[in-house]
């Protein structure tokens, strides 16, 4: 590997540690738009990178990373279901979700291992000609393949919620579900197909992260992450190319403590670094970006229900 | 999404219990088929776990002691949190603000013990004890409170990530600053002997059952009295429909904001129960993850003080039952998973049915 | 698209519709020819909506039928009735305001292609825009639109569909009278190139004008038919609300008694749209505040409650300046009726006592915990005010029909005879005989001495009871006169005055 600048390695490295959390971030904005808050999405993408780990070691990585989309495609269905289609309360059902799904996915793991099964890392990947490019070259042509994920789903999700019909129907369904259901809109459906994809995505981002990036599950793998995607939607205000750019931002944040760290120490403590992704969005949301331009309906389930 | 309107749902369906048999139906057909799904996954017998459970919870009197031992913090931050959700607000910060007690109490104690007050009465710097980690819990709900009175974030977010950013600042905190020092008064991360007169008495020898819990049952009993009074139905009435509240002349922003700060406060409470009672040494795993249980307690209970404290000794039975899990071969946390199903039932089981036409 | 049938008739027979115990639609017949506009009159209640509902697809019936042409229309879905060329157009415009009018047409549109296809809707909306002169633009946003372009872009959006039978549900409910008739003159227009027009209505005056045939309801069942020139304004109004009540509303008496001191000012009141208000209402006076909604109402009633913070002015009730400070306001003896009862009047999941006893600052327990016996007795009274049913106190508010909650909220409301009373649409959805209860109350309020200031939609009932009229346009007060002086022309004048 060419000798990286400063900061085109804090770049690569922000890329590639965006990935799990972008994923599970463009899932929940998928998720939100049609009006459907899924606070569980740290337990979906637990059990995800359970799901992953335990398909990666019995088959291999691609089965591993399509075990994990699935099991959180699964989770993403039974809360639509809850929420959607049976009513029950979104924050709560979520917040349990959060909690037993990062329970179950421990409790399967070790069930399953004693050891940590071996798993093989993926390699990057040097695309010749595209990879010497200042800059852009290392960020994006010389890194492990799945990182592509990434901006393939963001670009999915950008290009199907303005220019598909089903994507209409999602922000109806969150924009003006009344208003949706007498033009004949089925918002139940349009909600549930979200989730299902909000919780698929939020698994296959565990599972990159176990599967491909890291190699290994372990209790806290997650770390805080499934929350943080959620803070990052607003932020980002529910689009999909800021909310890319986000992540990423995010992720370089990440890298640039990694860096320290490997570096041998700096003025400031390792571990209060840690605390930078979260301390800045805090300060994000306290500059006052994010929050008048919600889905309608977001948050308001219930009332939809009893009115 | 703003304020005022999302958290009616909330605060509504986990305040109202519709039918109590669709609830006890619910809760057990869960956890029947959790057990169920266990044994065809992993081949352990649900009759086995239950035994295990139950043997580690009330199989004898310690057992039992230790259950009510674990119960108390956690019902305590459950409470808080219950008085919470009925205004609308859901404060998941417990962690976070229980630690933060727990370092402020030790800090105030440290610096009087070691000083002019090496004399005063135990009692005294047990109860400064409390009240500073009452405070310096809800110290850490301010950030959180301000962002949801000027910037409309909803505190459920806001209270997470402060939750999260505190990991980090608790590890720094014991491991690298003056609180790691080993200084025989101060509890310490390093395992260094513990000034006696700072653990609280023992009700039971040789149980654990100690002081902190006959403070949690005060604590229970004066909030659910409050909840009987005028203030306490404005309480409700906020929490179902903040427009209508402001009409009637509350301050809504205001009201909730002292909202977070008291079931933040409640939780330093617990913070410094569960380190004067239980863990006495101060290390970032002190919480045991009770900020976010004692909030499913809360629903759990549907934000009834009593109920709330029914249902932490619930939880707790299911802690410590989990422990003899674990030694009988199990992974423990199964226990998490039976924990998460039962809520779903209850959030079921209170749904809001479509209204009348 | 449709197959342009020979007969395009929409046939009703036999129509049923029950909600729980209440029998909604009872035997409704009906035929619809192209070419025609028909009328169907009834009060709130009387199963008017329901009726379109069915039709359009969106509701089953629980017996007879439905036909369009030669398709029958079960209740399956929108699609199958839009296929089948029906368009609807509902009472409360169902456009997505975040969405473009090109972008609402292409929702929900009966085809199974995964893109959306923009360009033949714009094409489709700016042929109707223009066959209709409704000017409406196929890539404006909805949310920037007034109601009344959003109603005609709804119109143009149904007809864009192809529908050949058009279901209007109250379109001029939100309208002024001059758009109001501009409207109704393009349906006239539409009708007689072939179009088939039902008009859901309660407003005779426009049955008179434009009704080529007239189906009369009242509380689901067909009371009278009848065609152009074979019934009268009193023959109608006898079939919707029965002998009894039409007697009890045409014996109203207007209030006579000399108004007192000023209870209510406003002085220089901006916020909002609002501009430069100012407005008394004394001791009383029912003081009636026409004009187009979204002209200024709902910071008006806000500003009144205390529940908006004037950027200039000062809101005082009886001297006293409770200008953004609503318990200032309710300790002084403000009373609110908003327009949206629901959201923001009542807390549904509480029971009727916690709603009844939400403005009393004491009297209702202390320290020791709540005074059960005082909250009863005072509930008692609140129930009875107005009659709520089931007189329940622990039943819970969102069991209640709309017309039980109204009751609850003014009985709430006018109970310690309240210094000024605020109502916003008090009427709004309520079957004929609680409306008339609603409206009685408010003029015993006013001739007890309270400052009424009534803000509602509705020009006629505005007219019934108030003793002046005010209008809001652009946010300024564009007219204040007496009622006796006040007619509907001066009054749809005021409403389209452009702000100065």
């Amino acid at each position: 590997m060419a000798d990286l600048s400063f900061v085109e390695s804090v770049l690569a490295g922000g890329f590639r540690l965006a990935v799990p959390l972008g994923l599970a971030a463009i899932g929940e904005l998928v998720s939100e738009r049609a009006g459907v808050l899924n606070l569980g999405v740290e337990g979906t993408m637990a059990m995800g990178a359970a799901g992953g780990v335990i398909g990666a070691a019995t088959m291999g990585t691609i089965p591993g990373l399509l075990v994990g989309a699935s099991v959180g495609a699964l989770l993403g269905a039974l809360f639509g279901f809850l929420v959607v289609v049976i009513g029950a309360d979104e924050v709560i059902c979520g917040f349990a979700l959060a909690l037993g799904g990062s329970g179950l996915a421990i409790f399967l793991y070790r069930s399953l291992y004693d050891q940590a099964p071996r798993i093989d890392v993926v390699q990057a990947v040097e695309i010749p000609v595209l990879s010497d490019l200042p800059l852009v070259g290392p960020v994006l042509f010389d890194q492990p393949l799945v990182v592509w994920m990434l901006p393939v789903a963001v670009a999915a999700v950008a290009w199907i919620l303005t220019r598909s019909r089903p994507g209409l129907s999602v922000r109806a369904a969150g924009d003006g579900p009344n208003e949706a259901r007498a033009r004949g809109v089925d918002v139940d459906r349009s909600r549930l197909g979200a989730t299902i994809i909000g919780g698929a995505l939020a698994g296959l981002g565990g599972a990159v992260l176990c599967v491909a990036l890291v190699g290994e599950f372990s209790d806290r793998i997650i770390g805080g992450r499934g929350f943080l995607a959620l803070a990052l939607v607003i932020v980002a205000r529910w689009r999909p190319w800021p909310l890319l750019a986000v992540v990423v931002a995010i992720g370089s944040l990440q890298a640039l403590q990694l860096r320290v760290q490997a570096g041998g120490g700096s003025a400031v403590p390792v571990e209060l670094l840690q605390m930078l992704p979260f301390v800045a969005t805090i300060v994000v949301l306290a500059i006052g970006l994010g929050s008048g331009s919600a889905p309608r309906s977001l948050g308001r389930l219930g009332q939809e229900r009893t009115q | 999404m703003t304020i005022t309107d999302t958290r009616t749902d909330i605060a509504v369906s986990a305040g109202r219990a519709r039918r109590h048999s669709s609830l006890i139906i619910a809760t057990t057909g869960a956890v029947a088929m959790t057990l169920l799904a266990t044994w065809i996954a992993t081949g352990l017998e649900p009759w086995s776990v239950v035994r295990s459970l139950l043997e580690g919870a009330v199989g004898d009197r310690d057992a039992i002691a230790e259950t009510i031992v674990r119960a108390a913090p956690l019902a305590l931050v459950g409470v808080g949190a219950a008085v919470a959700i009925r205004g609308g607000v859901v404060n998941v910060g417990g962690d976070g603000q229980m630690i933060m007690g727990a370092v402020a109490a030790v800090v105030v104690v440290g610096w009087i013990v070691d000083g002019d007050g090496a004399g005063a009465p135990t009692m005294l710097v047990w109860a400064i004890a409390l009240v500073v980690g009452a405070l310096g819990g809800a110290a850490w709900a301010v950030v959180p409170a301000a962002l949801a009175a000027k910037r409309d974030v909803p505190e459920i977010l806001s209270t997470l990530l402060v939750n999260f950013a505190t990991v980090g600042l608790v590890t720094w905190l014991l491991t690298k600053t003056f609180l790691q020092d080993p200084d025989p008064l101060v509890i310490t991360a390093q395992g260094e002997s513990v000034a006696d007169r700072l653990e609280f008495t023992l009700l039971l020898e040789p149980t654990r059952l100690h002081l902190g819990v006959a403070v949690v049952v005060v604590a229970v009993v004066m909030t659910a009295w409050w909840l009987r009074t005028p203030r306490g139905f404005r309480l409700d009435l906020l929490g179902a429909n903040p427009s209508l509240a402001a009409q009637a002349g509350m301050s809504v922003v205001r009201d909730r904001a002292m909202l977070l700060l008291v079931s933040a406060g409640f939780a330093g409470l617990a913070g410094v129960i569960q380190l004067f009672g239980i863990s006495h040494r101060l290390t970032p795993g002190l919480t045991g993850g009770v900020g976010y249980t004692g909030v499913l307690v809360a629903v759990l209970g549907r934000s009834r003080p009593l109920a709330t404290t029914v249902a932490a000794l619930g939880f707790a039975m299911l802690a410590t039952g989990s422990e003899q899990l674990e030694r009988d071969g199990a992974p423990r946390e199964i226990v998490l998973v039976l924990q998460a199903v039962l809520v779903i039932a209850t959030a079921i089981a209170i749904r809001p049915r479509p209204a009348a036409a | 698209m449709t197959e342009a049938g020979t007969s395009m008739t929409l046939e009703l027979a036999g129509l049923v519709k029950r909600f729980g115990g209440v029998t909604a639609v009872d035997e409704v017949d009906a035929t619809i020819h192209r070419g025609q506009l028909h009328a169907i009159v009834g009060e709130n209640g009387a199963g008017k909506s329901t009726i379109v509902n069915m039709v359009a697809g969106l509701v089953a019936p629980d017996a007879g039928s439905i036909t369009c042409g030669d398709i029958s229309i079960d209740g399956s879905g929108r699609r199958q009735a839009a296929a089948a060329g029906i368009g609807v157009v509902h009472q409360h415009p169902s456009l997505i305001d975040r969405m473009t009018v090109a972008e609402n047409a292409e929702l929900g549109r009966p085809t199974s292609r995964f893109r959306t296809d923009l360009n033949s809707a714009r094409s489709a909306i700016s042929t109707w825009s223009e066959r209709t002169s409704f000017a409406v633009d196929p890539d404006a946003a909805v949310g920037a639109m007034s109601i009344g372009e959003r109603q005609r872009a709804e119109i143009v959006v149904a007809l864009s569909w192809g529908a050949q039978v058009l279901l209007l549900d109250e379109p001029t409910a939100v309208l002024s009278p001059f758009e109001a008739d501009a409207l109704l003159d393009v349906v006239t227009d539409l009708v007689a190139n072939g179009l088939a027009v039902v008009l859901v209505t309660h407003k005779l005056r426009e049955v008179e004008r434009y009704a080529d045939e007239v189906t009369v309801l009242r509380s689901g069942r067909v009371t009278a038919t009848a065609s152009r020139g074979g019934f009268s304004r009193s023959s109608l109004v006898t079939a919707m609300v029965g002998d009894d009540v039409a007697a009890r509303i045409r014996r109203r008496p207007k209030i006579d008694t000399e108004p007192g001191p000023v209870r209510l000012e406003l002085r220089g009141v901006e916020v909002g749209r609002l501009r430069g208000i100012d407005l008394c209402v004394r001791g009383g006076e029912i003081v009636g505040v026409a004009g187009v909604a979204g002209n200024g109402q709902r910071e008006l009633v806000d500003s009144t409650a205390g529940l908006r913070h004037p950027t200039a002015g000062v809101v005082l009730v009886d001297d006293v300046d409770v200008t953004s400070r609503p318990a200032d306001a309710v300790a002084a003896g403000v009373a609110v009726i908003p327009d949206d009862r629901d959201l923001d009047a009542l807390a549904l999941q509480l029971p009727v006592w916690s709603n009844a006893i939400v403005k009393r600052r004491t009297g209702i327990g202390s320290w020791r915990g709540l005074d059960r016996s005082a909250i009863d007795l005072f509930t008692d009274a609140v129930i009875a005010r107005l009659g709520v049913r089931p007189a329940r106190r622990d039943a819970l508010v969102r069991t209640l029909s709309g017309g039980n909650r109204q009751r609850l909220v003014i009985g709430r409301e006018l109970a310690g005879s309240p210094s000024v009373i605020v109502a916003a649409e008090p009427t709004r959805g309520l079957d004929p005989i609680s409306a008339a209860a609603v409206l009685d109350a408010l003029m015993q309020a006013a001739a007890a001495g309270s400052g009424v200031l009534v803000v509602a939609s509705d020009l006629d009932e505005l007219l019934e009871i108030s003793t002046r009229i005010v209008v809001l346009a652009s946010g300024r007060i564009t007219l204040d006169i007496d009622a006796v002086d006040a007619d509907r022309a001066t009054i749809g004048a005021a409403m389209m005055a452009a702000a100065s």
